[in-house]
């Protein structure tokens, strides 16, 4: 397996995880500085989670803390699918891709593979 | 003392701690952590069993991607083989959805249970690891090749997945499991890769666990749509698993492959008791 490629998932897995801690920390700070409470959204709206995340909005830091973290080995396999693309290693490539098609097949359906 | 939510400051220190904990067995045998997570939630924290597996999902995430991040630059996992099984999987695991609708649970959950008693007794009596590695050294035949370091032997080994059939099967299988009755199917593939392809039990368990995040994700997708994330338990756990699971794909590479083994049976013996009681409960 290529070099470069390991390199390159680990780091997006690190970044992600990392940005995920930082986000998590700073949710933390928020809550002590406005001393406001985390509530729990039954409905959520990404858009006004992001305007959350720029107004300083503890609760709305939080859950993009926990997206970014769903969406690391999203944009992994993402990654891993160009790659294999961009290398003309097709046979590789349908591995991710059948995996994101799905994945999305599951979230549609609703299912929790 | 009251900080977040309403959470005390015990609380969020056995959250913190249970992250810990979770996070370094997970990412040292390759699984999930549901089969951990999910009763300490539920039993000792009372929480919905939706927002414990809306948490677990969460923290199997976070676990795979704290430990992957290190396992894939010792190239301790092999990326092809680990998407190419993941895709068997995930498919395995939609039909395991779409039928667990019309399946009685607690047979399904008593089959299982046996099930995975007569792994742990074939995987125990089974292959060694010491055997593995002849098998690699002297077959030169089979899919997938790569080539790790190898710090408890001190030296390099170059191994190819034998038998990828059966594993696929059985990896299809393990997805059907964890579509109908919502357990991780690391508990399967890990076993499936180590005996059947003679894959050597680190590079099984790193792969399964480089897995079972991509899976994870969509289900955990679903959960957060739905409202079960409680953001400061799931957040709290993250940070422990996050911390647990790099310390332990640190240590790992310096563990015997037969180490691992005798804790990840220990582990199948776990779930499968786990499981019995459900199944009888």
């Amino acid at each position: 397996m290529n070099r470069h490629l390991n390199i390159n998932i680990s780091r997006i897995l690190t970044y992600g995880t990392l940005l995920c801690l930082v986000l998590i920390i700073l949710a933390v700070a928020e809550l002590i500085i406005t001393g406001t409470h985390i509530t729990t959204y039954k409905e959520l709206n990404i858009l006004k989670l992001l305007q959350g995340l720029v107004s300083f909005n503890p609760t709305d830091t939080l859950y993009i803390a926990l997206l970014v973290i769903i969406f690391t080995p999203i944009t992994n396999l993402v990654y891993i699918f160009l790659y294999f693309v961009f290398s003309k290693n097709f046979t590789s490539a349908t591995f991710p891709l059948t995996t994101l098609i799905i994945l999305i097949v599951a979230l549609i359906l609703g299912f929790a593979v | 003392m009251r900080l977040l939510y309403s959470l005390s400051m015990n609380t969020i220190i056995i959250l913190i701690a249970t992250g810990l904990g979770v996070g370094f067995l997970s990412a040292m045998l390759g699984i999930g952590g549901g089969a951990l997570i999910i009763p300490v939630m539920v039993l000792v924290f009372g929480y919905s069993i939706h927002t414990a597996i809306a948490t677990s999902l969460i923290v199997i995430i976070a676990t795979s991607n704290s430990a992957a991040s290190v396992n894939v630059l010792k190239n301790l996992v092999n990326i092809r083989l680990g998407l190419f099984l993941e895709m068997i999987t995930a498919a395995g695991a939609v039909c395991g959805g779409m039928i667990s609708t019309n399946l009685p649970e607690k047979p399904l959950m008593f089959a299982f249970s046996i099930l995975l008693i007569i792994v742990a007794i074939l995987y125990f009596k089974g292959v060694k690891p010491k055997d593995i590695m002849n098998i690699q050294d002297k077959d030169s035949k089979g899919f997938f090749e790569e080539k790790y370091f190898d710090s408890s032997l001190n030296r390099y080994i170059t191994y190819r997945a034998k038998n990828i059939v059966a594993t696929t099967i059985i990896s299809g299988f393990a997805g059907m499991i964890s579509g109908s009755l919502g357990i991780g199917g690391g508990i399967f593939k890990v076993p499936a890769m180590n005996a059947i392809s003679k894959i050597p039990m680190k590079i099984s368990t790193a792969t399964s666990n480089f897995m079972i995040g991509l899976t994870a994700s969509a289900g955990a997708l679903i959960y957060f749509k739905s409202g079960y994330v409680e953001p400061v338990v799931s957040g709290m756990m993250v940070i422990g698993v996050i911390v647990g699971s790099n310390i332990s794909a640190r240590f790992f590479s310096k563990l015997q492959d037969s180490t691992i083994k005798s804790i990840f049976l220990i582990f199948i013996i776990f779930v499968a008791i786990q499981m019995f009681i459900k199944a009888i409960g």
